[in-house]
C-alpha cells in the first residue's frame, strides 16, 4: 500500500527529541509525525492547577512540585507557583518524590504536599513515596495526585471519527514500567499498528521506519523498537507497587474533557494522604476555561501549533496562555523553541 | 517528564532487615553521582546500567549497544 501516511508520536518527550534533532525534516515525504497528549504537564486541567495554588498559598505548607509544573496557568491567567513563591509562599522544587518525605520529617510542625503529576514512568515513585510514608507514619505529608494513564488517551484518539492517525508511537518509558500488554490490546481493537519507540535520534529513525513498513504492508501488529530497555512484562514489580497504591479513575485532561480511566487515585489505607480530603478546601475560582488556547484540539492531533494565531506572539513560553507553551516537551513550546515555523 | 536516565550502579545499601522498599544505590551518570532506589529492581547490582526516573530505578539496561 502506499501512503501518505499519518503517525502519532505520543510523549511529549519524543516529540522534543524530534524536533531537537530535526527528524521532522529528514522524514520522506509520504510521512507525517503528529504530536500527541503525552506531555502530563499540557493535560493537568486548569482546575487542578488552581487547586494547587490554592494549597500552596495556605499557611505553613511547604508546596513540593517537580520544575516543569511552576509556570503552569490555572485558570486565572498569569496565576503560577513560581508568582506565589515570589510572592513568599514556600514552594519548593524536587528531582525525586522521595525528597518530600526527609523535608516531611525536617517539619513535622508544617503540612507538606507533594504535587505528583506525570505518566505510568513516573507514578511508581510516588507510590513508592506513599508506601515509605505510612510506613514511617509520617502525618504531616499529602499527595495531589494529578496521575494520567496513556492508554485510554491513545484508545480516545484511535476511536475519534476525525482523527487523522494510522499509527502510533508508544512512549518507551511508560511501556518500561507496563509492559507491552495494553498496547497489544489496543492494537487488537482498533488494528492499527503500534511500536513502541525509544528516545534517541537512531532509535525514534527506527521506530518511525517499522510503523511505516507495517502501514506499506497492510500490517497491524505491536513492535518493540526500544528492546534495550522495554520487556514484554515491563517491570512487574513497579507495576504491582502501582496497583497497591493507586487505582484507575475518571479524570479530567486538559482538552480532552473527562476520560474514563484516564488518571489513577489513591486506594484504600492510602487516602489518607489525599490531599484533597486532608485540606478540603476549594480554589476561589474553578471555572475551567483555556481561554483562547487550541490545545484541545493539538493534543489530538487535529491542529498543529503554527494553526493557532497566538502561536508566537501573545502565546510564548515567558507569557504562556495554554499549557503546551509551557513544558519544554509541550509540542508548541519544542516547536518555538526550534523554529519549526 | 517521562525522561530517563540510565546510569551504572556504584555502591548498594540494603534496606532495614533486608525490606526492599528501602534498598538503595550510588548511581554514576556520567560522573554525576546520584542516590537512586532499588525498590523495584530487587535483583540490580554494583555494575549494572539502570534507567533512573525521578529517583527510582526502573529498568535494567541492556549496555551492549552502549547506553541509550
Amino acid at each position: 500500500m502506499t501512503g501518505p501516511w499519518t503517525l502519532m508520536e505520543v510523549c511529549g518527550g519524543q516529540t522534543h527529541a524530534l524536533l531537537r534533532w530535526g527528524l521532522d525534516q529528514l522524514l520522506p515525504a509520504d510521512l507525517r509525525l503528529i504530536h500527541g497528549p503525552g506531555c502530563p504537564v499540557c493535560v493537568t486541567p486548569a482546575e487542578r492547577i488552581d487547586r494547587a495554588l490554592a494549597l500552596a498559598g495556605q499557611p505553613g505548607v511547604i508546596f513540593c512540585s517537580y520544575g516543569d509544573m511552576l509556570q503552569v496557568p490555572g485558570s486565572r491567567p498569569g496565576h503560577d507557583l513560581l508568582g506565589l513563591r515570589a510572592r513568599g509562599a514556600d514552594v519548593r522544587l524536587l528531582t525525586t518524590p522521595l525528597q518530600a518525605l526527609a523535608v516531611a520529617r525536617d517539619h513535622p510542625e508544617r503540612q507538606v504536599v507533594m504535587l505528583a503529576v506525570g505518566f505510568e514512568t513516573t507514578a511508581p515513585a510516588t507510590a513508592l513515596l506513599a508506601r515509605q510514608a505510612l510506613a514511617l507514619g509520617v502525618p504531616n505529608l499529602s499527595l495531589l495526585v494529578c496521575h494520567v494513564r496513556v492508554v485510554p488517551a491513545m484508545r480516545l484518539i484511535a476511536a475519534d471519527r476525525a482523527t487523522a492517525v494510522q499509527g502510533f508511537l508508544a512512549a518507551g518509558h511508560v511501556a518500561a514500567v507496563m509492559g507491552t500488554a495494553e498496547l497489544q490490546q489496543l492494537v487488537d481493537d482498533h488494528r492499527l499498528p503500534v511500536v513502541v519507540a525509544g528516545f534517541g535520534p537512531d532509535e525514534l529513525l527506527q521506530a518511525v521506519g517499522a510503523c511505516r513498513r507495517q502501514l506499506q504492508r497492510g500490517e497491524a501488529r505491536l513492535d518493540n523498537a526500544y528492546a534495550s530497555v522495554v520487556t514484554a512484562d515491563g517491570n512487574p514489580r513497579a507495576r504491582r507497587l502501582l496497583a497497591s497504591v493507586f487505582e484507575p479513575a475518571d479524570v479530567p485532561w486538559r482538552g480532552l474533557g473527562l476520560l474514563p480511566g484516564g488518571g489513577l487515585r489513591l486506594r484504600g489505607r492510602y487516602a489518607v494522604l489525599d490531599a484533597d480530603r486532608r485540606f478540603g478546601i476549594l480554589p476561589p475560582d474553578a471555572s475551567n476555561h483555556d481561554g483562547p488556547c487550541i490545545s484541545g484540539r493539538i493534543l489530538r492531533g487535529l491542529a498543529r501549533p503554527l494553526d493557532c494565531p497566538a502561536f508566537g506572539s501573545a502565546c510564548t513560553p515567558d507569557h504562556p496562555l495554554g499549557a503546551p507553551m509551557v513544558s519544554d516537551e509541550g509540542a508548541c513550546a519544542a516547536h518555538l523553541r526550534y523554529r519549526r515555523h | 517528564m517521562c525522561l530517563a536516565t540510565a546510569g551504572v550502579i556504584v555502591s548498594v545499601a540494603e534496606g532495614d532487615g533486608g525490606d526492599p522498599l528501602w534498598r538503595s544505590a550510588e548511581v554514576d551518570f556520567g560522573g554525576v553521582r546520584q542516590r537512586v532506589s532499588l525498590a523495584c529492581l530487587p535483583t540490580a547490582s554494583v555494575g549494572d546500567a539502570v534507567l533512573v526516573h525521578v529517583g527510582l530505578a526502573l529498568a535494567l539496561v541492556d549496555a551492549a549497544g552502549g547506553l541509550p
